[in-house]
């Protein structure tokens, strides 16, 4: 299992070279790309495999994560896709399979957008978030809430991964199917009760902090861009620009 | 309130919504300069709720002074300000996924140029043994080294008062030491909420039990410590 914080850094291809704002930056326009590119044709089908295998060896993930955020995507796509299509093909009495093609091409840009997403958060540590969002020039208010949120997303991970240790030594997966199921159905009453406490804590602490959204914040980047950033950035754009084009074509 | 008091406590009460008596009650507590107090007691005794109040966090009656400036609606924020907290679970306070990110907010909030603030806060994380953690993301700490990060950003904006709760209960007996020795170079008044008692004996030269939010006792020496720790023993607690 890959979790919350384990989503974060850890890759070593060439795109970690780049500045965390570039790196964002890219990936966004990676994303947009993939949702444009026409799957219509054999070209569009062609390309949009070569962005997203490209994009992906460029942020070269851990293997372990790359199969996790593919079969995460398979699982959260394929079987929803292939009900609709099945509905979809009763409903029009249609009995080729032509019913098939939206709903594979809807699963398609969906696969790419979960793989294209982890691959880019690989490249971006944590602790890069901040100045890669300082680099974009958000809003302070918005990266604060943004660095936020994924900071205390990352310790109730944290915390979720410690109760379901303490509930298996405890002797959850030993428990009669019952009161498993018992204990199963209490776990998001605890964890939603240990969130609502943790939350008025985190407040409390923010208030003696002095912490408000972009209080005390201090943008980090220069603002001048390395040769190789805008390099990237220009070809990332061109990208997108041609997808567009191709979509517009197609 | 005298002029040496950084901390006046006159007759707070502290009820919570939904119970039917005081979590703490009537509590008068003056704290000097450089003086550093113990807060002792059972749990649910009131140890927590009084630091809450003295930072104005829980709705108290009766009077609260930091500094010489009295706690309201208006003061709260320049009283936190002279205030350093560490919180009994040290996550629920560090903000930021970097340490010395989190250590520095204390001083880039008063309007600390980033270097300076950085540089201070690396000298602050250095001081409690965790210098080689300023560029780690505090999700992958063990309890205690989060518990030293969160108490850095504390110590480092040299508040004149420091209210710590349970400031060694994560700690090793090494960090313990070293923590105590910090805290005992330092001007700030200290007020610890704690149940380590060889820890409360080594930091502070003040002693105060609280028993079902009152002070039971307040005495400069350490043979209260061992009064209480008998009591312990015996259990004579609430008999």
């Amino acid at each position: 299992m890959v979790g919350f914080l384990d989503m974060w850094g850890g890759g070593r291809g060439v795109v970690c070279r780049l500045a965390p704002a570039t790196r964002l930056f890219c990936g966004a326009l990676v994303l947009a790309t993939g949702l444009l590119l026409p799957l219509e044709t054999g070209f569009g089908i062609v390309s949009w495999m070569g962005v997203l295998v490209v994009w992906t060896a460029l942020c070269s993930p851990p293997a372990r994560r790359l199969w996790a955020a593919l079969a995460f995507s398979l699982v959260l796509f394929v079987p929803v896709l292939v009900l609709v299509a099945l509905v979809q093909r009763v409903a029009a009495g249609d009995g080729s399979a032509s019913a098939y093609v939206p709903a594979t091409m809807a699963g398609a840009r969906g696969v790419f957008c979960v793989v294209a997403s982890a691959s880019t958060l690989a490249t971006v540590a944590l602790s890069d978030l901040e100045p890669a969002l300082d680099g974009l020039r958000a809003p302070r208010a918005f990266s604060a809430v943004v660095v936020q949120i994924a900071h205390q997303v990352g310790l109730m991970a944290e915390e979720s991964r410690r109760v379901m240790l303490a509930l298996r030594m405890r002797g959850l997966h030993a428990a009669r199917p019952a009161n498993r199921f018992r204990c199963v159905c209490q776990f998001p009453v605890v964890w939603l009760l240990r969130l609502l406490a943790r939350a008025e804590r985190v407040g409390r602490a923010m208030e003696v902090r002095g912490f408000a959204c972009g209080t005390g914040h201090v943008r980090v980047d220069s603002g001048w861009l390395a040769t190789r950033d805008v390099w990237a950035r220009l070809l990332a754009v061109a990208l997108l620009c041609a997808s567009l084009s191709a979509r517009i074509l197609a | 309130m005298n002029g040496n008091d950084v901390l006046l406590c006159r007759s707070v009460s502290v009820r919570y919504e939904g119970l039917s008596r005081d979590s703490l009650s009537d509590v008068t507590l003056r704290v000097g300069a450089g003086e550093r107090v113990a807060l002792l007691g059972l749990n649910g005794s009131g140890k927590t709720t009084l630091l809450n109040a003295i930072a104005g966090l829980v709705p108290s009656t009766g009077e609260i002074a930091v500094d010489g400036v009295s706690l309201s609606r208006t003061t709260v924020r320049r009283i936190r300000d002279g205030i350093g907290f560490l919180f009994g679970v040290p996550d629920d306070q560090i903000l930021f996924p970097c340490v010395i990110d989190d250590v520095a907010f204390t001083l880039l909030r008063r309007g600390v140029p980033r270097d300076e603030a950085c540089r201070r806060a690396g000298e602050a994380l250095r001081a409690l043994g965790v210098g080689d953690l300023a560029s780690a993301s505090p999700h992958r700490l063990s309890q205690g080294e989060r518990q030293r990060v969160a108490l850095a950003g504390a110590l480092v904006s040299e508040p004149s008062l420091l209210l710590l709760d349970e400031p060694s209960s994560s700690l090793d007996p090494f960090g313990k030491e070293q923590l105590a020795q910090r805290l005992e170079r330092l001007r700030a008044a200290l007020v610890v909420a704690t149940h380590d008692l060889v820890f409360a004996r080594r930091l502070c030269n003040r002693f105060v039990m609280i028993e079902e939010g009152r002070i039971a006792e307040d005495c400069g020496d350490a043979t209260a410590v061992a009064r209480y720790e008998a009591r312990c023993a015996q259990g004579s607690f609430g008999t």
